[in-house]
């Protein structure tokens, strides 16, 4: 659970887990917050990994499957900490990880309300459609942050998890079809974000409509057996 | 070329070299940093003590005026200095990213082993920084 100065959301969230996910380990990474998010998430019962200065969703996100990969655990479902994702989807996540690598949960597949308008819907639509291709299954949501990822997923993803902008959603994906990890998504319900609104503004839209082709494409165009940056020279 | 131009390019591109020497000497930057410095500074002095070396160049290339060659060769040199800083930014971000992972997870496993730790012998897990009163 990925979270940035969400002191007011998390520890619900947190608690929201353990009573809906019964067995499951909380992991809150704190990714540089200059709130009490750390002390709101350890006061609800999960533990911490408290990074220094803030890495972004992907930096935040690589740390978290170093830790799973540590601690050996099996399967890792990344939840929003500011209460978008209802915790009730982990359980079918996490039966659907007995089967596939990553496992998506969808916003648009059939379940809950959740509407997207003008350049980000074509956004949206554009990335489903070229993912879908490189994974070779039919994805509708592939800029969900509530998914699950197996053994082999979690292996791949703590070495080389994309930390640039938009890496966390798109760019993880195509590494991990390039990896020949199976990909699938399951339809899960959203709620409204517990604070802020999302932007409608559509000049922002746009800018994010041609980040995220351009993120795609070089997301393509990588080589699949990644080296790791520090090692360029 | 006008005697007054000269003494100054030749100043000008003698104080460069003299700059980027000085700091190689401090250890102010690296000698891999410091090689196109030090090649451009020594070409700058070349070129502005004996004017006929790039009108040299120029007329074997095919360029009618020197000073476009000249603009053109420190044009490429700052372009290759400016991909080897962006390639040596890229790998300490990455560097340091994974710094900042480690240092996460092992605060986290250290509070572990201080719980841990702390449970058995039922002491103050803090009391060991300094010197014991006593």
């Amino acid at each position: 659970m990925p979270a940035y100065n969400e002191e007011e959301a998390v520890g619900g969230v947190v608690r929201e887990v353990f009573e809906k996910a019964p067995g499951a380990t909380v992991l809150v990474i704190n990714d540089g917050s200059h709130d009490r998010t750390v002390d709101v998430a350890r006061e609800a019962g999960a533990k911490v990994l408290d990074l220094p200065f803030n890495l972004g969703v992907g930096g935040a996100m690589r740390a978290g499957f170093k830790y799973a990969e540590r601690n050996g655990f099996d399967y890792v479902v990344q939840v929003d900490s500011d209460g978008q994702h209802d915790p009730v989807g982990v359980a079918a996540i996490v039966d659907a990880l007995q089967t596939h690598d990553i496992v998506i949960g969808a916003r648009f597949a059939g379940e809950g309300d959740y509407e997207m308008r003008g350049p980000r819907r074509w956004a949206a639509n554009m990335l489903a459609w070229g993912i879908s291709r490189v994974a070779k299954t039919r994805l509708t949501d592939t800029t969900s942050g509530f998914r699950g990822s197996g053994p082999r997923a979690i292996k791949l993803f703590a070495a080389h998890y994309p930390a640039e902008y938009l890496g966390d959603t798109i760019e993880s994906l195509v590494m991990g079809a390039k990896a020949n990890l199976s990909v699938a998504q399951i339809p899960v319900a959203m709620r409204p974000r517990a604070g802020g609104v999302p932007s409608h503004n559509p000049a922002k839209a746009g800018i994010y409509l041609v980040r995220a082709v351009a993120a795609l494409l070089v997301a393509l165009a990588r080589p699949s057996s990644d080296q790791n940056l520090e090692d360029v020279r | 070329m006008n005697i007054g131009v000269q003494i100054f390019s030749v100043t000008a591109s003698v104080l460069a070299l003299v700059l980027v020497f000085l700091m190689l000497r401090r250890k102010s930057f690296r000698e891999r940093h410091a090689v196109w410095w030090l090649i451009a500074g020594v070409c700058a002095v070349i070129a502005s003590l004996f004017p006929d070396v790039p009108q040299f160049f120029a007329n074997a290339i095919g360029i009618a005026d020197a000073m476009n060659l000249v603009f053109f060769v420190s044009t490429v040199l700052l372009f290759l200095v400016c991909v080897q800083f962006s390639l040596e930014l890229t790998s300490l971000e990455a560097r340091v990213r994974r710094l900042a992972e480690e240092t996460a997870l092992q605060d986290e496993r250290i509070r572990l082993l201080e719980t841990a730790a702390g449970a058995d012998a039922g002491d103050d897990r803090r009391g060991d920084d300094g010197p014991r009163a006593g």
